[in-house]
């Protein structure tokens, strides 16, 4: 029989996906300042415009993405995951990115289908 | 003597007079039984990531249950968090030790074939809300499913999701 593949395609590829996030904060939120009545639509648009570009990357995974926008006021925020999955094909990949006014945090986890 | 019933997946050394060429390397034989074994030929390394062929299995036995795991993580949470008041270095590693905790109870409770993400976030609470916390999935909707739990006490908040995946 042939060599058999590694499935090197349809791992996940960190660094592509830290670029399409970058992409969608900076278009969505990039030069704007806090406004807690657009938070949440800068939230859902954020998470959208990843949503989008990850399918378009046409790989099969399944895609949780997750994003936190705080203002910059002193208060503090810790977070953390933990994941069952399988370790050769997921994978996880956070960005952070802040401006003047606000810190936004997205993280984007793809799990194999 | 033919070979016992139930043969399990072995690794078989073969010693073949016809000894198959320098290209040749491991090949993965479907069994009739439909497991998987592995054939390797002697004088070439093992290697070491081999990837199976998937099992299909389109619909799960047992689907997550959302409002039990949300008791979970709301007991994990009162029972470790209760009346703690924000410390900056005690969170950095109860926000880890929480996330571990809430994906080992989820464990237990026995979703077989199902991926679980746990994601945990704890904050100062504030006079003024300033925080925004969304997230979306592209999933299957008749099986997968995600729980989530916010707790709040004096002083600070505590946010617990539990995303499940299945693998079909």
């Amino acid at each position: 029989m042939d060599e058999f593949q590694t499935g090197e395609e349809t791992a996940f590829v960190t660094d592509e996906v830290t670029n399409i996030v970058k992409e969608a904060i900076e278009s969505t939120i990039g030069p704007n300042a806090y406004q807690h009545n657009k938070v949440n639509q800068w939230t859902s648009n954020v998470v959208e415009q990843c949503l989008n570009q990850l399918t378009k990357l046409g790989k099969p995974f399944k895609y949780i993405v997750t994003c936190v926008i705080m203002q910059k006021n002193g208060a503090g925020l810790h977070t953390a995951s933990s994941c069952f999955w399988d370790n050769g094909t997921d994978g996880s990949c956070t960005v952070r990115w802040e401006n003047k006014t606000m810190y936004c945090i997205v993280s984007v986890f793809g799990l194999a289908i | 003597q033919h070979a016992p019933q139930g043969r399990r997946a072995s690794i078989m050394m073969m010693d073949h007079p016809r000894r198959p060429s320098q290209d040749r390397k491991q090949s993965i034989v479907e069994s009739t039984a439909g497991r998987s074994t592995l054939i390797v030929t002697p004088g070439h390394a093992h290697r070491t990531n081999v990837r199976y062929e998937n099992t299909y299995k389109t619909e799960p036995d047992v689907k997550f249950r959302s409002a039990e795991v949300r008791d979970t993580i709301k007991d994990i949470f009162e029972r470790e968090l209760g009346t703690m008041k924000y410390d900056k270095e005690r969170c950095i590693s109860l926000t880890t030790t929480l996330s571990e905790k809430i994906k080992h109870s989820v464990k237990i409770l026995g979703f077989p074939r199902y991926k679980i993400v746990v994601v945990v976030a704890i904050g100062e609470q504030e006079t003024h809300p300033s925080i925004a916390f969304t997230s979306r999935c592209i999933w299957n909707q008749n099986t997968d499913n995600f729980s989530e739990y916010t707790f709040k006490n004096a002083s600070l908040y505590a946010v617990g999701l539990v995303y499940a995946m299945y693998m079909d």
